[in-house]
């Protein structure tokens, strides 16, 4: 033990962060997609680089267009503001600054000013000593000293869950102008996590094997808790057996679970081929471990010496795969067939064991003179254990698929059968059109579809036109999308929907940024200066200032719309984020669900599946969102 | 599956414009898509939608005439562009010559012309085009019986048992329109270099059988344990394995059908399942 202790002390003034990827066969249960999004959160960025982003934002310099400001002491103040921040926490303004030099860098493409330049360059740096740091540290690759680190990431990690659907476009704007977002230098540092940061008591899941059960010293453990060795026999005669178990248990909402063995060395008096080894599982609620792995209730174990697999101390039947020295052996368990499967040297050997339906933890017996290697899922696995799951996962998806409710099903609560989906989802179509005010889009919908039932069909669609609002918020949209027309949009909401801009105050501001804009495109200097005036005034709550400022830089532009931020600031979609914002602002006015049907669907998918995972339902285990586009 | 995962915008608009370009409403997706503003040819689209896009005139096409019981034409149109399609699918074939063939009987009920002759007609077409795909394939025999036993109806409907009548209504007719559809679109994408095909695929057991092949003992292995061990579970696979191969629909193993529908029927599912549950938690 005392090696031990030593091994630890060394590593722990080594590195602090440990990096841990989600194998890729769990990111294929809904387990280890709801475990990626918990994990893939980045440290949001503190109060003082909040600060430091406003300061520079004013500026210009975290801003579209630096290139007005440039002069000395504005250098001289960027690098002040650099240097402070980075005395006061370097490892953190280094993470954080490097999307920031991606701002500023790409910001370049517009100017030529080479001071700039050095800034990057010195910051550079700084991150590369960052990333080398960071390299090392994947050989340690669970680091006790992680649990230290980890207290102070704690409390944040959470923060930022909701993020992260956005990912692509959020990418693909990184230089643009996001106008209405308030939280936008927030989004920028969540793109600089690719791999997760995150230390091992925060992942649920096995990573190692425990240092001791019974407190044999005989039984030695590795640094990173995957290679075990158990001393040759010396004295005594009899081989003793030594057990130990993993550090984390796997729950039934886990799905699925593999992880594989290597046999390093076998005891002298075996023969070639077989071994002294038994992997598998007990069950969690076990606390006291004696004996080899299948040997006592509770336990399951695939034993090396003649291929047998053993459940509560009886032999189950035997694989008749003896296993030894330099094979690789791997141990699965799938909740959602509710199953423990073995495989040998990347076979598949077949299902060992049935009606798993406890949380298990993996166990490994030794006796003297062997030793093993684990892979817990940090690297490759021998077995194609992402395929195993696709098979699983067809399984479940044919279930739901391919099932349609048959005519004596009294008991079914939802009774839809297969020829009605066609029309239902015409249906959630149609009404999504006329949610989103898209009344055009619908009408030629409902021709399309007319075109398509030859006969007399009985089930004609009819769109519910008579609603009042429809028109109006058709009309709206039309002013706003194809006319351009500001001033209509914003009386026709205050006539109809007067409730709407007094409570959603940064849509009325919105909408009048784009009256700015129009002015600067119709080169109207002067009324665009008055109505920049007023908008100051209107809006000069501290959230809207910084818009404004740059709003008014573009009056700087001698041909303002030639500049790529003004394309990027009058693009189209930003005139449909409007109207999105606008049309569900009115439909909540009106006391109408701001949801459309197709969005309560999904929604209510997503409850009842939760219901199901927390019922422990098997199938529903190893379902993603992504498997249904969600 | 998590409920904490806000459904924006983008990700609805996504679903709706997948179910419009696979089911080919042609103009809706276009206008749908300038709505919102996104280009067929832009990046923001998702692979799937963007080929399944490049079809979408032909599979509209061939729908409107196959709905309007053009079956010919269909053929033609099929023929013309997709040469290969109903050469190497069998059943494909055979399900559009036997609409063909109801088609041709539901045109002879509306009309008054001589019966014999319509009789005649029939049989030589049954002969010449489906006797040769029929012979091979005993379940293939058993629909061209049904379809063949609609000659008995032809003058009075409403005494059609509900087999024939299904047969006889619009639903047969939407069944194979479907068929042809995903059988376009699993061709287009396993023609498209993106190795679209393969992610598709992946999700569909192709990827876990590869390796089978590769390690040709796992098959075996597999085999011997799952005789020994699931009796019950083998027993059923065989049935299933059992039946006819070129009869089970290779599209099944696809999987293939828009994100909408998917998610209607995992609503089905899963609304009965939890209700299920709670009569069994009830019981206890």
């Amino acid at each position: 033990m005392s090696n031990l202790n030593d091994g630890l002390k060394r590593k722990s003034r080594s590195k602090s962060i440990t990096k841990i990827q989600i194998p890729s066969y769990l990111l294929k249960t809904t387990f280890g997609e709801e475990l990626e999004k918990k994990l893939n959160t980045s440290i949001p960025i503190d109060k003082d680089s909040k600060d430091l982003n406003n300061k520079l934002s004013i500026m210009g310099i975290m801003g579209k267009n630096p290139g007005k400001f440039i002069n000395t002491s504005y250098i001289e103040d960027v690098q002040n503001i650099f240097n402070h921040q980075r005395r006061r926490s370097s490892r953190r303004i280094s993470e954080g600054s490097l999307s920031r030099l991606r701002t500023i860098n790409s910001s370049n493409q517009y100017n030529d000013n080479n001071d700039l330049m050095d800034i990057d360059d010195d910051h550079i740096d700084n991150d590369e000593e960052e990333d080398d740091e960071d390299d090392d540290n994947e050989d340690d690759f669970y680091d006790e000293d992680a649990l230290l680190d980890s207290e102070d990431e704690d409390d944040n990690e959470d923060n930022n869950l909701e993020d992260g659907d956005d990912d692509d476009e959020d990418m693909d704007n990184e230089n643009i102008n996001v106008l209405y977002n308030e939280d936008e230098f927030d989004e920028f540092n969540d793109h600089d996590h690719p791999i997760l940061k995150i230390t091992e008591n925060k992942y649920p899941l096995p990573t190692k094997w425990e240092s001791s059960i019974n407190g044999n010293k005989n039984l030695n453990i590795s640094n990173n808790g995957l290679k075990l060795k158990v001393e040759p026999l010396q004295i005594s005669k009899n081989l003793e057996s030594y057990v130990t178990k993993s550090n984390h248990e796997i729950s039934i909402n886990t799905g699925l679970f593999y992880y594989e063995i290597e046999i390093l060395s076998v005891t002298n008096n075996n023969k070639r081929g077989n071994c002294d080894i038994s992997i598998g599982f007990i069950k969690s609620s076990i606390s006291n471990i004696n004996k080899f792995p299948g040997l006592e209730i509770g336990s399951y174990g695939f034993n090396g010496i003649d291929g047998s697999i053993h459940a509560n101390n009886s032999i189950n039947k035997n694989f008749n795969r003896k296993f030894g020295l330099g094979d690789i052996i791997g141990c699965g368990v799938n909740f959602a067939s509710k199953s423990i499967f073995y495989t040998k040297n990347g076979v598949y050997l077949g299902v060992a064991f049935n009606d798993i339906n406890k949380s298990l933890i993996p166990i490994v017996g030794l006796k003297n003179g062997n030793s093993i290697k684990t892979n817990f899922g940090q690297n490759e696995f021998i077995f194609n254990i992402d395929g195993y799951i696709d098979d699983e996962k067809l399984k479940i998806k044919k279930k739901i698929l391919l099932n349609d409710n048959g005519d004596n099903d009294l008991e079914k609560i939802n009774k839809i059968k297969d020829k009605d989906i066609p029309i239902i989802s015409n249906k959630l179509i149609s009404s999504y059109f006329n949610h989103l005010g898209f009344i055009e889009v619908g009408k030629t919908f409902q021709n399309e579809i007319l075109k398509r039932q030859s006969q007399k069909q009985s089930e004609k669609q009819k769109l519910d036109s008579n609603e009042d609002n429809l028109k109006i918020r058709s009309n709206i949209r039309k002013y706003l999308m194809k006319d351009e027309n500001f001033f209509k949009v914003i009386e026709l909401v205050d006539k109809n929907f007067p409730k709407v801009f007094k409570e959603n105050k940064e849509i009325l501001f919105a909408l009048k940024c784009q009256i700015f804009l129009l002015f600067i495109k119709k080169s109207q200097t002067i009324e665009a200066l008055k109505f920049g005036q007023d908008l100051q005034r209107e809006f000069n709550s501290i959230e809207f200032t910084n818009i404004l400022n740059e709003l008014f830089s573009l009056l700087a532009f001698d041909n303002p719309m030639e500049s790529p931020q003004f394309i990027k600031i009058f693009a189209r979609d930003k005139l449909e984020h409007i109207n999105q914002l606008l049309n569900t602002a009115i439909l909540k006015s009106l006391g109408l669900t701001s949801e459309s049907n197709l969005q309560r669907l999904i929604k209510h998918n997503l409850k009842l599946l939760n219901i199901l995972n927390k019922s422990n339902d098997n199938d529903s285990l190893l379902l993603t969102n992504q498997d249904f586009g969600i | 599956m998590g409920q904490g995962r806000m459904i924006n915008q983008q990700t609805m608009n996504k679903i709706v414009l997948n179910y419009l370009v696979f089911e080919g409403y042609k103009d809706t997706s276009e206008q749908f898509a300038q709505h919102i503003g996104i280009d067929f040819d832009g990046p923001e689209l998702d692979t799937f939608t963007r080929v399944a896009y490049q079809s979408i005139e032909f599979r509209n096409e061939i729908k409107l005439n196959l709905l309007n019981g053009s079956i010919e034409k269909v053929i033609d149109l099929l023929n013309l562009r997709k040469p290969d399609l109903l050469e190497t699918n069998n059943y494909l074939y055979f399900k559009i010559l036997l609409l063909n063939l109801i088609e041709m009987i539901k045109a002879n009920q509306n009309s008054n012309g001589d019966n014999e002759d319509f009789v005649m007609d029939i049989i030589k077409f049954a002969k010449s085009k489906l006797i040769n795909k029929v012979i091979k394939n005993s379940k293939f025999m058993e629909e061209l019986e049904l379809t063949m036993t609609l000659l008995l109806y032809s003058k009075n409907k409403d005494d059609m048992p509900k087999k024939l009548h299904e047969l006889f209504e619009y639903k047969f007719k939407n069944d194979v329109a479907d068929l042809i559809n995903k059988s376009i679109l699993v061709d287009e994408l396993r023609l498209d270099d993106g190795g679209v095909f393969e992610g598709e695929l992946d999700e569909d057991e192709e990827d876990f059988k590869e390796s089978e092949e590769d390690e040709n003992v796992e098959l075996e292995e597999r085999n011997d344990e799952r005789g020994g061990n699931q009796e019950e579970e083998e027993e059923e696979e065989e049935k299933e394995e059992g039946r006819d191969e070129e009869e089970v629909n290779h599209l099944d193993k696809f999987l293939l059908d828009s994100d909408l529908k998917k998610m209607v029927k995992l609503w089905i599912w899963a609304e009965n399942k939890v209700n299920d549950k709670n009569i069994a938690f009830k019981l206890e």
